[in-house]
């Protein structure tokens, strides 16, 4: 009998150890803390810290965008302290609306690590500003690098992180998450961004510009007309084949129109652009024996 | 008469009952009843012989949508107007205003059919500002047309 209760006396100690030093899952990884605190009511609101990483509070999103921050911020100079009058690509310096730091026009906190608050969108800034880390605009970009930057500017920016601040705060964050993504659609796309390049040195293509050469619409009638005919997928296969063959032509072309400022025929080529991503969409809603119709 | 009425007013989707600004919205993306009939109806749709010397094509583009518009008109001596068929790859509006102008210029003297102006098309179908580019890819092409069919003419003069 008293082996029994030695035997039993260890198993509750071992038992009691194991549940003392319980190992749970938080956020960002494997830590341990000890069962009392996390069901004792004093430290239960308190979340464990994780060994090693940085603190809850330390993960808040005004706390987050610090090194982001020395990435975006052009102009030089650390923390609050005089701003400068230069900015980027001739646009002005934004004043902070809460600290009234000024702060150069792509950025997107308030530099002034008393305040970081997020900031409205500048003034006279282009898409690559933000985006592309302040490169001269061109046609030829990494796609990798620009899908990078987008998340990561939406992860400090967006919305959802700024429910539990005021009222200010989430109408700039709306409105620099929605220009971020409307900045992001428009690079990403080769058409979007050759008509964003074209509109930034004042080429856009107007409604009215009668532009395209009758080569250019005989051929785009001809094609529409072949896919209206077309009664088989091997027939449409062709025309697609075709169209994309154009399409890379096209995409080659206005690299190096581009590249080397020829902007005329840099105009030129966008508008065949325009017209055979209007027949690869025919192609791609084409159904046997139904009439083609795209929205737009 | 009330089925007149009906006629002309706009076709209404069945949620716009409530006045929220939603219905504004909702209000852009209405079709006008002349639009909806010129697109399920479309008048003279179709294509003659550009190998003819008595017919004038005309090939038009909207560089903002990328659709494309041909109109052709066969004249005779008088300068009148006898035939006209046209086909257009767009959007409705589009293909309503080509349809409209092909039934307004039949008949008509070309140098009249050069007077008609987009205003007249949109106003005529009640075209949104959105389309109104629309109804301008349709003034180009029957200004296209009657231009070529006056350098056919005048080739064919000057061989003559």
């Amino acid at each position: 009998m008293f082996k029994q209760l030695l035997l039993a006396q260890r198993q509750y100690r071992q038992i009691s150890a194991l549940s003392r030093r319980r190992h749970v899952y938080c956020q960002s990884g494997l830590f341990s803390a000890s069962v009392r605190s996390l069901t004792h009511s004093r430290t239960a609101s308190k979340r464990p810290l994780c060994i090693g990483r940085q603190s809850y509070s330390a993960r808040l999103p005004h706390r987050q965008q610090q090194p982001q921050r020395q990435r975006h911020d052009q102009s030089g100079g650390e923390g609050g302290g005089e701003g400068e009058g230069e900015g980027e690509g001739g646009s002005a310096n934004k004043t902070c609306w809460h600290c009234q730091q000024q702060n150069s026009p792509a950025s997107l906190f308030c530099k002034n690590k008393k305040c970081a608050v997020i900031q409205a969108v500048g003034k006279g800034i282009n898409y690559y500003d933000v985006l592309l880390a302040g490169r001269p605009p061109s046609f030829e970009i990494d796609v990798a690098e620009l899908r990078r930057n987008f998340l990561r500017s939406q992860q400090v920016v967006h919305p959802d992180s700024f429910s539990q601040r005021g009222q200010i705060e989430r109408r700039l964050a709306e409105v620099q998450s929605s220009w971020i993504n409307h900045a992001y659609a428009t690079l990403k796309d080769p058409l979007h961004r050759a008509q964003y390049l074209l509109k930034l040195r004042g080429m856009e293509i107007g409604e009215a510009d009668q532009i395209a050469d009758p080569e250019l619409l005989m051929e785009i009638m001809d094609t529409r007309e072949e896919i209206e005919e077309a009664t088989t997928d091997a027939q449409i296969a062709t025309i697609k084949a075709r169209n994309d063959a154009n399409i890379a032509a096209v995409t080659t072309g206005l690299a190096s129109a581009f590249g080397s400022d020829a902007l005329n025929r840099a105009r030129q080529l966008t508008n065949r652009l325009q017209y055979l991503r209007r027949v690869a969409q025919a192609v791609h809603v084409w159904e046997p024996g139904k009439p083609v119709v795209i929205s737009h | 008469m009330f089925s007149i009425v009906k006629q002309l007013a706009p076709r209404r989707l069945p949620s716009a009952t409530f006045t929220k600004p939603v219905a504004a919205f909702v209000q852009s993306r209405f079709y006008h009843e002349k639009v909806i009939d010129h697109y399920e109806n479309p008048r003279n749709m179709g294509s003659l012989d550009k190998h003819d010397p008595t017919v004038g094509t005309g090939l038009v583009g909207a560089p903002a949508c990328g659709d494309v518009m041909r109109l052709q008109i066969k004249v005779d001596d008088n300068g009148e107007i006898v035939d006209v068929k046209f086909k257009t790859f767009g959007c409705g509006s589009a293909i309503a205003s080509s349809s409209y102008i092909t039934e307004r210029v039949r008949g008509m003297n070309i140098d009249d059919a050069l007077k008609i102006k987009n205003t007249d098309i949109a106003k005529e179908l009640c075209l949104p500002p959105v389309k109104l580019h629309c109804s301008m890819l349709a003034e180009d092409a029957i200004k296209s047309a009657i231009k070529d069919f006056r350098m056919k003419r005048d080739g064919a003069l000057r061989t003559a």
